[in-house]
């Protein structure tokens, strides 16, 4: 009688690059426009001026931002070592994008290509000598997402963390708290609240059971800081950030 | 995905795959689709180096799987031939087959709305 096994390798690949860190944060909303990218690039920032290696992926195959926020361009080279190490933004910072791939072109992918596409990402994402990846999400609770926590739930449970990113708008904080208990059942962790763009209200601001982690005041500069590591953490939103981090890292 | 990290994860896979077969293994059979635009004889180098010593005793064989794409707009189905695309092109998709997206067009209409309907994956059989 043949006897005959198959499978899929990527998963085993998947495994391998991420038994590399340390720690995963996964950043989520599903709200589009409450700044997921803004808030990883400035959590990339101040963890690297912590001096913890950090890695950030950009998993938005429809409109990948982060690298605009850090000035990275569209085309860099790429060291290929294992798959492929990602891009030196500053000391202690690297990024891996989409775009290195596909340039700035939206790349019409339907559900299973979404899943595919991030799948290789992981796949071929060295992350060697990183300790924190935070990992940027596109809006919603999809295929991307879905994915992304069935994954993240296979192998790496027990470093993976994630942040629910809201404004205090009455309407992203509706859709925030009607989808955090699936968050945290899909992904068997409990979802840290950050508050961007905030008022003056939302340190207060209470979501249900779940912890408020910090408020991101508006902040003008930001957009004229943005392209710019170095202006970027001379903002208010930064200093904020720094805050957060200072809260949730592990002791 | 770079022949090395693939060979790894293929490797690492097989161990798996065997360990679930009722009979002793005694073929590895790596399928990859073109699309992945692999370097062949890297991977087999890589395989023939490792695989006796995860699996000894056992053989492997690479299989590869030529593009199909179907255009979702026209439903025109055609084999991409790979040749036809740039360096540039060919390295990206090497990468991230889904960047094809950014390159390829269907012949008929012009949309890049496609669907890769074969030899974009890898796939491990073991064979007991």
């Amino acid at each position: 009688m043949v006897n005959v096994a198959e499978s899929d390798p990527r998963l085993s690949g998947v495994e391998y690059q991420l038994s590399k860190v340390e720690e995963v944060i996964i950043v989520v909303s599903t709200k589009g426009g409450v700044g997921k990218s803004t808030l990883t690039a400035l959590l990339g920032l101040a963890l690297a001026e912590k001096g913890v290696s950090t890695g950030l992926l950009d998993v938005d195959f429809a409109s990948p931002t982060l690298h605009v926020i850090l000035g990275v361009p569209a085309r860099v080279e790429l060291e290929e070592v294992m798959g492929v190490k990602p891009y030196k933004v500053i000391d202690n910072l690297y990024i891996l994008s989409p775009v290195f791939f596909a340039g700035e072109t939206s790349l019409p992918l339907r559900g299973e290509e979404d899943v595919d596409a991030l799948l290789e990402l992981f796949t071929i994402g060295n992350w060697e000598g990183v300790n924190t990846l935070v990992i940027d999400t596109p809006p919603g609770l999809g295929d991307t997402q879905l994915t992304l926590f069935k994954l993240l739930r296979s192998v790496a449970a027990d470093k993976t963390r994630v942040i629910a990113v809201t404004t205090p708008s009455r309407l992203s904080i509706k859709s925030l708290e009607r989808s955090l208990p699936l968050v945290e059942e899909l992904l068997h962790k409990k979802p840290i609240i950050v508050v961007n763009m905030a008022d003056s209200f939302s340190p207060r601001l209470r979501v249900k059971e779940y912890v408020v982690a910090g408020a991101i005041r508006l902040d003008d500069r930001l957009e004229e800081a943005v392209g710019s590591p170095d202006k970027l953490r001379m903002t208010e939103a930064y200093k904020d950030v720094a805050a957060i981090v200072d809260k949730i890292s592990r002791p | 995905m770079h022949e090395a990290a693939i060979a790894l994860a293929v490797l690492r896979e097989a161990e798996k795959l065997a360990k679930s077969l009722a009979a002793k293994p005694k073929l590895v059979e790596v399928v990859v689709g073109e699309l992945q635009n692999i370097d062949i004889d890297v991977l087999s180098e890589y395989l023939r180096m490792n695989l006796r010593e995860v699996m000894p005793g056992v053989e492997y064989r690479i299989t590869t799987e030529p593009p199909v794409l179907r255009c979702e707009q026209c439903s025109h189905e055609w084999r991409l031939d790979m040749s036809e695309l740039s360096p540039d092109a060919r390295e990206a998709i090497h990468f991230l087959p889904e960047a094809l997206h950014a390159y390829v067009r269907c012949p008929k209409c012009g949309s890049r709305d496609l669907k890769v309907v074969r030899g974009r994956e890898i796939r491990v059989r073991v064979y007991g």
